[in-house]
Parts: structure tokens; C-alpha cells; sequence
């Protein structure tokens, strides 16, 4: 395995975005995620294996530790930075379809809840799996789901609610998508959650933290 | 009539009040509207709430102002009208408190996260939630409840805006999650580091809110009393685990269930209890009977 590449995975599993950054603080000064994936590039490594060697396992690795209360928040979210501003320098190569992404995914919080902090750490450990993600925000509308699945017609479809108070307004928007695409996979999360509810309101599947919904995701891919 | 600091110091337990947002919903806010807002355009429906936890029991009642710092409101557009939501929030709680019991100021985090983590800075976050405290300080409140916290970063600039414009007493409280690593906040802050830097920073009573039903907290409130002898501490339970039966959220732990933990809820001496999501005047009324119920005994 090529050595920029193992660093890479290394700054994406600790977070670490590029030279300037804090954190974490036991790498302070060295070269991060930013920096790597240009040399890498610079150095003539293929992009498809700079993001199945060096990005998708940093992710996985503290992936796996959040699901396990290893690590938290902050450490997912400054993975899933340092795992974005490396896809930054690869967006390139998707867009020519050089590197094939595992395919889309089109997450928001339901309507009525202005909550993001998990919705957008789904998305950026879905992205960092090496997924499209299209982020509709918050305060979603069935409709607008119902445009976007329009546009990407083979997309899953992730909605998130934080208040017990809001997580109602996930069955009709659940009924409304399944109506009109029988066939999508539709993934709920949210602090209020559990996988009963999930099946209530007619959901595919319920995860407790993102690494759930990739494991999910990824094996759709394989059906 | 004491002070809210010399009742707690009395070493009786205060009586909070029981779910605000909820109570407001079923009188008819819509999800996802400003709860803040209805301190102006619906404040018979808000005094009911306050109202009715008082009749229920509750020692001190929370302002309607959980959402109230600059930058929550700043979600709504509402940023300049930090003065005059908070300001009317207090007046309302005030106007139905009867002699002897107290008025706290409820202040809860702003959802978004703190340099490097996120973009806001400290000084951007201290100011925030000092909008709130100069509109409430000067209004009758007795103290501040900091509740639903989850950044002790984010917590400790709430605190330090309450110290620099109030000298006002303050209770801390913090949502924690079980994991095989022990009780630890969703941004990481464990019991200890929380009943430390709390302490440290002049919380009146700290302790835990939200996320949890009541056989959890109390494994919370055993674990701080055995990190601290003299914490004055505080639990504010869920209802228990929402389930979802025909389009509505039932919380499972009613008063019958309270009853059957009163002995371990009573174990670790804690010095303010109360009701998070899913509680109703009537579970408040439940405490108030195992509270009075044990000081009859005790």
C-alpha cells in the first residue's frame, strides 16, 4: 500500500483537515487530508483508489468507533471534514465518471423540524462511504423528497426528526414517497427513533448512528 | 420567604415543572413554529402551562424561553426580538406565580457547534446567550435553568453571559446517553467532567434533563453522588421511551411507575427534581406526593 495513502486514511480517521488545522491536537503542524490527497493525486494514484484505500476506511474506522461510544460527535464530525475536503480534490474525476460513486442518496429533516446536527452527520459518513449525497436540509416537505427522487430516480432516501413532536410527520411523508416509488428504500433516524416506529410507519430501515445506515446502504449496492 | 439558593441550602428537594413544548402543542403550536413567538401572540395559552404545574406542585416553574438566545432565534428571523420574547416570557410565568415559589429563566443550547468544531466562536456564543440573560435578569426571576445541553463549551458560555450580566443563582444541566462507556454527553463530556467544571463554575445544583426515563437518571444521580458528597444535584427525567401507537407519541412511565422507583429516586439525595419530555401536571403532581410523602418520613 502506497505510504500517502495510508496517511490519508490515518487524517481522515482522526480528523485531521490540512496542515493549518488544531485538531486533533496530537497532530498539530502536520499535513492533513487537504494536503495528502493533492500529493497523492500529484504523485499519479489512481483517484478510485485514493477514495476505496485511503478515504473510505478512515471513515469506517471512526465510524465504527462512534457506533461502539468510542469516540463522539466532534471526532465524527471533524472525520467527516477532513473526508470532505479530500472529496473536494476527487470531484474532478466523479464528475468525468472516472470514479464511480456507490450511488445516490437524498437525506433532509422532516417538515416541521429544524434539527441537523444528526441529518448532517448521515451525510457526510454516507458521502464519506462513497456515496452521492444530496442534502435537502431541513423542514422537508414530501414534495420536495418527491421532485428530487424524480430527478434521481434510483436514489435511497434518509429523513431525520429530533422531537417526538415532529417524528409523526415522518409516516405521511414515508406514505406519500412509497406511493409514487414503491421500490425506494426509505431510512429514518433520530434521537426519538426505534426500529418499531420504523416498521410502523411503513420505513425501511432504522439506524442508531450513521454507520448503520452505510452498512444498509452498502449492502443494497450488493443485492 | 427564602431565596431559591437558601432552599436548596434548607436540603429540601425543589419541585420543577414538568414538559413545556408538549403542554404547547396540545394547545396548539405547530411543530417547527417558534415556541418562543407564542409569548406575544398566544400568552393566555403559555400562562396556562405555567399555571397549571403550580396547581400540580411545582416549586419553581420554567420561563418559556428555552429556544430564546440570539442565535436560536436567529433560526426564525426572530433576532431582534430577543428583548421583547424573553422579556414577555418572563412576565407571563411571573403573573401566575403564587407567594413562595419561584421563577426560573430556562435557557437551552442554540444548535450549532463551537470553533473548531463548527463555525461559531466562543466570544459569538457568550454573546448570544447574553442577549437572553440582560432581557430576563432584571425581571423578578429568582435564577437560570441551563437545561439540555450537550458542549460543555457551549454550557460554559451560557454560564459566563448569566455571571457578567446577573447575580442571579443558576442550576446546570446536561443530556447524557449510555453507552459501554458509561454515561457521556453526544459531544463527549462524561458525569465527572460535568459535575467538575459545573461545580467550578458556580452552579447552584447540577445534574442531568432529557434523553433518558427515570430508571436511567437515577443511575445518572447515583453516579454523581458517588464522584461528590455535597453536589447539589438535579434530575429532570423523560416520561420513559416514546412509543408510537395511530399517529400519536405515548410515554410509557406514568405516576403508578414513579411510585415503584420512589426509594432509589430518594437514594442519592438529590435536590431538584422535575419532568422533561413527555411530563404532564400530572406526573408533577406525582412527585409532589413522593416528595412530600418522604419528608414526612424523613
Amino acid at each position: 500500500m502506497n505510504e500517502i495513502v495510508e496517511k490519508l486514511t490515518i487524517c481522515i480517521e482522526f480528523g485531521k483537515i490540512n496542515q493549518k488545522s488544531p485538531f486533533p491536537p496530537s497532530m498539530r503542524g502536520e499535513v492533513g487530508a487537504d494536503e495528502l490527497t493533492k500529493q497523492a493525486l500529484e504523485a499519479g494514484i489512481n483517484p478510485a483508489e485514493i477514495l476505496e484505500h485511503g478515504l473510505i476506511p478512515g471513515m469506517n474506522a471512526v465510524g465504527l468507533k462512534f457506533s461502539q461510544g468510542k469516540v463522539f460527535v466532534p471526532e465524527m464530525l471533524m472525520a467527516a471534514k477532513a473526508m470532505s475536503t479530500a472529496l473536494v480534490h476527487l470531484k474532478p474525476y466523479f464528475q468525468s465518471g472516472e470514479v464511480k460513486r456507490k450511488g445516490t442518496f437524498i437525506i433532509g429533516t422532516v417538515f416541521g423540524d429544524l434539527h441537523d446536527i444528526g441529518k448532517n452527520l448521515v451525510a457526510m459518513t454516507v458521502e464519506g462511504a462513497g456515496w452521492e449525497v444530496i442534502d435537502l436540509g431541513v423542514d422537508v416537505k414530501s414534495e420536495t423528497f418527491l421532485d428530487t427522487l424524480g430527478k434521481y430516480p434510483n436514489s435511497a432516501v434518509g429523513i431525520s426528526a429530533l422531537l417526538t413532536t415532529t417524528m409523526a410527520n415522518m409516516e405521511s411523508v414515508v406514505k406519500n414517497l412509497k406511493e409514487k416509488h414503491p421500490l425506494t428504500k426509505i431510512l429514518v433516524g433520530g434521537a426519538p427513533l426505534n426500529a418499531a416506529f420504523c416498521n410502523k410507519i411503513g420505513a425501511d430501515f432504522y439506524s442508531r448512528d450513521p454507520q448503520g445506515a452505510v452498512a444498509y446502504l452498502n449492502n443494497l449496492q450488493n443485492c | 420567604m427564602p431565596t431559591l439558593s437558601q432552599f436548596i441550602a434548607s436540603g429540601k428537594v425543589l419541585l420543577l415543572d414538568g414538559a413545556t413544548g408538549s403542554c404547547l402543542i396540545a394547545a396548539g403550536l405547530q411543530p417547527g413554529y417558534c415556541p418562543e413567538l407564542w409569548n406575544i401572540e398566544q400568552p393566555d395559552k403559555v400562562k396556562n402551562v405555567a399555571r397549571s404545574y403550580f396547581e400540580a406542585g411545582s416549586d419553581a416553574v420554567l420561563t418559556n424561553t428555552f429556544g430564546g438566545s440570539l442565535l436560536k432565534l436567529r433560526d426564525y428571523g426572530l433576532e431582534d426580538r430577543v428583548n421583547e420574547l424573553n422579556e414577555a416570557a418572563a412576565k407571563l410565568a411571573l403573573s401566575v406565580k403564587p407567594s413562595g415559589r419561584f421563577v426560573l429563566a430556562s435557557m437551552g443550547p442554540c444548535g450549532k457547534f463551537m470553533e473548531p468544531f463548527g463555525e461559531i466562536t466562543s466570544d459569538q456564543m457568550t454573546q448570544s446567550f447574553a442577549a437572553q440573560v440582560k432581557s430576563l435578569a432584571g425581571s423578578g426571576i429568582d435564577g437560570f435553568m441551563l437545561e439540555t445541553f450537550t458542549a460543555l463549551d457551549e454550557l460554559l458560555c451560557a454560564i459566563q453571559a448569566i455571571r457578567e450580566h446577573s447575580s442571579l443563582p443558576f442550576f446546570a444541566s446536561m443530556t447524557f446517553e449510555h453507552s459501554s462507556m458509561g454515561f457521556n454527553t453526544m459531544m463527549g463530556t462524561s458525569l465527572a467532567e460535568a459535575a467538575e467544571e459545573l461545580s467550578r463554575a458556580g452552579a447552584l445544583a447540577v445534574g442531568s434533563n432529557c434523553g433518558n426515563g427515570l430508571e436511567k437518571m437515577i443511575n445518572v444521580g447515583k453516579e454523581l453522588r458517588s464522584l461528590s458528597r455535597d453536589l447539589n444535584i438535579l434530575i429532570k427525567s423523560n416520561a420513559g421511551e416514546p412509543a408510537y401507537t395511530d399517529g400519536c407519541t405515548i410515554y410509557p412511565e406514568g405516576s403508578g411507575f414513579l411510585e415503584t422507583l420512589a426509594d432509589e429516586l430518594f437514594s442519592f439525595r438529590p435536590s431538584v427534581l422535575g419532568g422533561c419530555c413527555g411530563t404532564d401536571p400530572e406526573y408533577i403532581r406525582c412527585l409532589r406526593r413522593l416528595i412530600d410523602r418522604r419528608s414526612r418520613v424523613g
